[in-house]
């Protein structure tokens, strides 16, 4: 597809996004709201772990932070205002991101990911017995709003800004420092990055992501418990969209999350009890099968001028990644 | 003979950079132990010494990899002792690493432009004027047009290019090159050198780590000798090659006069240079590869390769890196699959073999780097050796008949194969396969990352196993050497064979001379 | 805290470190040869307490008895897993296993789940419970010779991996794969042989944890979670480094426990990562 083309398709979806709400229902609705939301804290999660190599695992902290920053906001004795109060959500999130980041971030690897994921379990527990302020495991409940439209073109609208941005980073010096990062960090030092300081801002931008999808996710659920919102379940959905759209690419993100979100809904109305089973099964097929996701392929197959998808392709890819 | 180009004597200015006492300890090791080093701006400074004796550690810590134990360093009047290496690299320092470090799934041209952006006029310049920069110092390097190309798709040599590109893309007063000319030929060591002459003509001064010593002679304007750490010798490049010192420790007689020859074209052959090996016995063919086609994923390497080995033989195979030698022995010994061609041994043809049965039909492939099991300790990587074999009794005499030849391993046996220094990890590599009892063994640059006077050793250590009965298969950088120790030998240039003799007929061609040994 | 108190903890912590060495050293084999963080390890567990419990249920097998089974079933179904599915996406980038694993653990652990529901089971036989006593504090047999087959496993294992020459070869395989083919060994199948008997480590873990705990399909996740943080602790490099990791923790697991119920995880964990960022080879010193 040229250039020219690619625009107009995009100009087209995004129509055929704004318009949706009036030609679907508002159970519907709901399930395109939470791909949105998906697609928000995957691009958050695709600056760390896509363009920065750093897989960490447990953004899941940042959501809870959001959610409860923004819900304690608005009940409160100030009765903040939802966007101020998602703000404030975002700004306390990238705040805790980067004073944990400096240390953490020293870590390389697996180290890291169980560092981060210790992070998201002891913020749970935290959460859970620090009664006085977020009631426990009893949890909190915000003000209601039943306007499905309302978080939906919130969420769009992020999503949106959140394409911008990562567009904007890719180019820019701080996204070329964070993918030189991501391939040899020693060299990246050796050729004046201040490595620390490039990957905690991009922990950080992961982090304000994931807090305004929180923090809209708790507005939408009205009710925020421990147990809700610092499930595991959430980082990896957000890593499972981010590799299948194809990691530290500027679509991937919003396109895993579409194709996540199919697969999940599908899923669930098909599998109910076994829906995780098939889930489980449906991600170890992709794996196998696609371990670079699907934005490097189609790239790789527009660099070439080839038709995208054959069988062969798929095959091929287990063949280079397979052990004799 | 080629003209090289006589270096345009910089006179040195003021020291650019001052390091005093540099020390550094790895535990109670001292990596390096109490240098003073002064380098005069403008120069090209030569550094040389056997493996081992501190001269990327000593790199690392003036770069802000490590810092150093001790000691302080002054880079244009300004203490940098303790600053981090990535301001290092905007001050006016760069380096290159010995193993390179591309960026491995960006292109060259991202690559080096990442060096601009970065770099110590890179604060003044935005995302697309360092794309811009990086395209003319591809240019100056010879890389142009591999600039779309992914570094995952270059060859060693484009890699160590690249690996230049990078740094001088940071606009560096103070450059240094660390072995940038390992496993280059002839013909590519003088490009080289050209290149480094004219980077230093633009104003950078040079320090520069080298083990081909007619490149470094060639280009220094002084030299430094680094043995366990401390400095044994510096200045006028003649001088040093001479003193009694530095022969002892790093050069050996034999290369001292290599050396002094070289550049002379009427020079004769030194007594104690001319072919050692005794004639060649008259044996059947053991291997036979016919018209081998071989690669790496979507780059072919091997294109038409067709040689032969007779049993009992020494075969040398030289070539320039990039013209697939290694990626021949990779294919014999079947961990790379062959895309066409065939090749037979002991009448048996092995081209659609599993690795396992090639070391079992008796091919045993003693790697590039060593590669051996660094935690296991000397005796169990032998053992490992003897992986496929259930004859007990005979396993026992292998390990003394190994042990007899290489008594340093005796020694060393209880020791973590990790911890031996180059030479002697060389010694337990080629151990390991001897304890395959190969009829057939396969020795893939024995020689880099080795001392002169190291090698000559261990290729007499070949010599007698090839008298004992073992056919040896010889790929190497160091063709002098090789074609000494060897009956016939092949020449390989860019994925076929372009010339055979015997070793003697090969040593006095004068185009491989003139190619490949600077005669 | 009373003596009395400190003594029960501290024996406590000796019967539990026996497990947790053997549940840590399966993994962190697994994961020192082939690079491979297994997040299914926690299902392999789990499916040994199933193996054990059934058996015993069913056939009357003494559950010490149906370790070996148990281990064997485990140690095949590894091996099939190993080159079936893993085996295909071994070279593919570190995140990919990591997915693979836990796309894995989540199959296993629901189908589990689909089959035998979510009741808690235990283990329960004529000797459960019975134990002696050393002054103010009680040892239960079942956990004592808990510890007995743990530590003779650990040894059996560390014994294999020194001293046979296919653990030689697993050894090999894991610092230098290219190398080891060299002498020719099949790399598929020492990869399987590793993965199974992590698997089978897994399984008689499980077996030994049934007739301790009630369990339920999620049993397994909290172990994988312990075997990680006691493979950073102890470092990947030798069977001792992870049978001091796996003691360390365990004191520490059951100190907090008994002292802060309610943050026992967060403690353990604000734990852990301090000792990342202190000390990033972990205590033992070998790198991962």
């Amino acid at each position: 597809m040229k250039r020219g083309t690619q625009v107009a398709a995009f100009a087209l979806l995004l129509a055929l996004l704004v318009v949706l709400p009036r030609f679907v229902s508002s159970y519907k609705l709901l399930t395109y709201t939470r791909f949105l939301i998906l697609a928000l804290m995957a691009q958050g999660w695709n600056f760390i772990g896509g363009y920065t190599g750093y897989a960490a695992f447990g953004n899941v902290a940042y959501f809870g932070i959001g959610a409860y920053t923004t819900g304690l906001l608005m009940i409160g004795k100030w009765h903040v205002p939802f966007f101020p109060a998602l703000a404030a959500g975002a700004l306390l999130s990238a705040l805790v991101a980067i004073l944990l980041g400096l240390p953490i971030l020293r870590l390389k690897g697996h180290y890291f990911a169980i560092a981060t994921l210790g992070v998201a379990e002891a913020l749970s527990q935290v959460a859970d017995t620090w009664d006085s302020v977020t009631d426990g495991s009893t949890g909190i409940d915000l003000p209601l709003k039943t306007e499905g439209e309302f978080f939906y073109y919130t969420a769009l609208a992020l999503v949106i800004g959140g394409l911008a941005l990562t567009w904007a980073f890719s180019r820019s010096k701080l996204g070329n420092g964070c993918v030189a990062i991501r391939e040899d960090q020693d060299a990246a030092r050796m050729l004046g990055i201040n490595t620390t300081f490039f990957k905690v801002i991009a922990y950080a931008l992961s982090a304000v992501f994931a807090a305004l999808a929180g923090g809209l996710t708790a507005y939408q659920n009205i009710h925020v418990t421990p147990g809700d919102f610092f499930r595991i379940d959430y980082t990896l959905q957000m890593i499972i969209a981010t590799i299948i759209g194809g990691a530290g690419t500027v679509l991937g993100p919003v396109l895993g999350a579409a194709v996540y979100q199919l697969l999940s809904t599908y899923v669930w109305s098909k599998f109910l009890e076994l829906h995780p089973t098939v889930l489980g099964l449906i991600i170890v097929l992709f794996i196998v099968f696609l371990p670079r996701g699907l934005m490097t392929v189609l790239a790789r197959k527009r660099q070439r001028g080839e038709r995208p998808f054959r069988m062969s392709d798929l095959l091929a890819n287990v063949r280079a990644h397979r052990v004799t | 003979m080629s003209a090289l180009p006589s270096p345009v004597r910089r006179i040195p200015g003021d020291s650019i950079l001052e390091a005093r006492g540099i020390t550094k300890r790895f535990g109670g090791l001292a990596a390096v132990d109490g240098i003073d080093l002064t380098i005069r701006r403008g120069e090209i400074l030569g550094v040389i010494g056997p493996n081992g004796a501190g001269k990327t550690t000593f790199v690392n810590c003036m770069t802000g990899l490590d810092k150093p134990t001790a000691g302080t360093i002054v880079f244009n009047g300004q203490d940098i002792t303790k600053t981090p290496s990535y301001r290092i690299g905007r001050l006016g320092m760069a380096r290159t690493f010995q193993v390179v470090k591309p960026l491995r799934q960006l292109t060259v041209r991202e690559n080096v432009a990442t060096g601009a952006m970065f770099g110590a006029r890179g604060k003044g310049r935005s995302a697309a004027q360092a794309r811009h920069e990086a395209d003319e110092v591809l240019e100056r390097v010879g890389l142009a047009e591999m600039r779309g190309r992914t570094a995952t798709e270059l060859t060693i040599l484009d890699l160590k290019r690249l690996e230049l590109a990078k740094a001088l893309a940071m606009d560096p007063q103070l450059l240094f090159l660390d072995e940038v000319m390992a496993g280059l030929n002839q013909s590519e060591i003088e490009k080289a050198m050209e290149l480094i002459l004219s980077i230093n003509r633009s104003g950078v001064t040079l320090f520069v780590i080298e083990h081909v010593m007619k490149a470094i002679m060639g280009i220094s304007d002084r030299l430094v000798v680094l043995h366990y750490g401390r400095k044994i010798a510096e200045g006028n490049p003649k001088d040093i090659v001479e003193s009694p010192a530095v022969i002892e420790a790093y050069l050996g007689e034999r290369y001292a006069h290599r050396t002094q020859a070289a550049g002379d074209v009427n020079a004769p052959i030194e007594p104690g240079t001319s072919l050692k090996a005794p004639p060649a016995p008259a044996g059947d063919t053991l291997l036979e590869v016919k018209g081998l086609a071989s690669g790496y994923g979507e780059v072919q390497i091997l294109r038409d390769v067709s040689l032969e080995v007779k049993d009992r033989e020494v075969v040398a195979l030289i070539g320039a890196n990039g013209a697939g030698k290694t990626t021949l022995l990779w294919t014999i010994s079947q961990l790379l699959k062959p895309m066409g061609g065939s090749v037979r041994f002991a009448g048996r043809d092995i081209t659609a073999a599993r690795p396992e049965e090639v070391v079992g039909a008796g091919v045993v492939h003693v790697p590039q780097g060593r590669r051996l099991f660094a935690g296991l300790t000397v005796k169990e990587n032998l053992m490992q050796g003897v992986y496929l074999r259930r004859d007990a009794e005979r396993i026992e005499q292998d390990f003394e008949r190994v042990f007899s030849l290489l008594p340093r391993l005796k020694e060393r046996a209880g020791q973590l194969a990790g911890r031996l220094s180059g030479g002697e990890q060389q010694m337990c590599a080629i151990g390991r396969g001897l304890m395959s009892r190969p009829r057939l063994l396969l020795i893939d640059e024995l020689s880099l990352g080795l001392a002169p006077l190291v090698v000559d050793s261990l290729l007499d250590l070949i010599t007698e196993i090839n008298r004992e009965g073992t056919t040896v298969l010889l790929v190497e950088q160091d063709v002098q050497v090789a074609l000494e120790h060897a009956h016939r030998g092949y020449v390989l240039e860019t994925g076929r064979i372009v010339q055979t003799g015997s070793a003697a007929e090969l040593l006095d061609d004068p185009r491989i001379r003139q190619a490949y040994l600077g005669l | 805290m009373g003596g009395a108190e400190l003594g029960q903890i501290f024996v406590n912590a000796l019967l539990l470190s026996g497990i947790l060495a053997l549940v840590a050293l399966g993994f962190s084999l697994v994961w020192g040869i082939m690079n491979i963080v297994n997040l299914a390890h926690g299902a392999f567990i789990v499916l040994g307490a199933y193996i054990t419990f059934f058996l015993h249920e069913l056939l009357g097998v003494d559950p010490f008895l149906s370790i070996p089974i148990a281990m064997l079933a485990l140690f095949t179904l590894g091996w099939g897993i190993q080159l079936g599915l893993i085996n295909q996406v071994i070279r593919a980038p570190l995140l990919a296993t990591f997915l693979l694993t836990f796309g894995l653990e989540l199959l296993i652990v629901n189908l589990i789940n689909y089959f035998f529901k979510a009741d808690l089971r235990s283990v329960t036989t004529a000797y459960s419970g019975t134990g002696f006593t050393l002054g103010p504090v009680r040892v239960p047999y079942i956990r004592l010779g808990a510890l007995a087959v743990s530590l003779v496993l650990v040894a059996g294992l560390a014994w294999y991996l020194k001293m046979t020459r296919v653990g030689r070869a697993i050894r090999a395989t894991g610092m230098d794969l290219d190398a080891a083919r060299l002498t020719g060994v099949k790399v598929a199948t020492i990869y399987a042989a590793t993965f199974a008997i992590g698997a089978g480590m897994a399984g008689a873990a499980g077996s030994l944890l049934s007739m301790i705990v009630p369990f339920d399909p999620t049993l397994g996740g909290t172990y994988t979670q312990r075997a990680f943080a006691i493979c950073v602790l102890g470092g990947l490099g030798n069977v001792a480094n992870v049978v001091i990791g796996a003691a360390i923790f365990a004191f520490v697991d059951v100190f907090v426990g008994a002292r802060l119920p309610s943050l026992s995880r967060a403690v353990t964990f604000g734990i852990l990562v301090l000792l990342l960022i202190l000390r990033p080879q972990g205590i033992a010193g070998k790198t991962v």
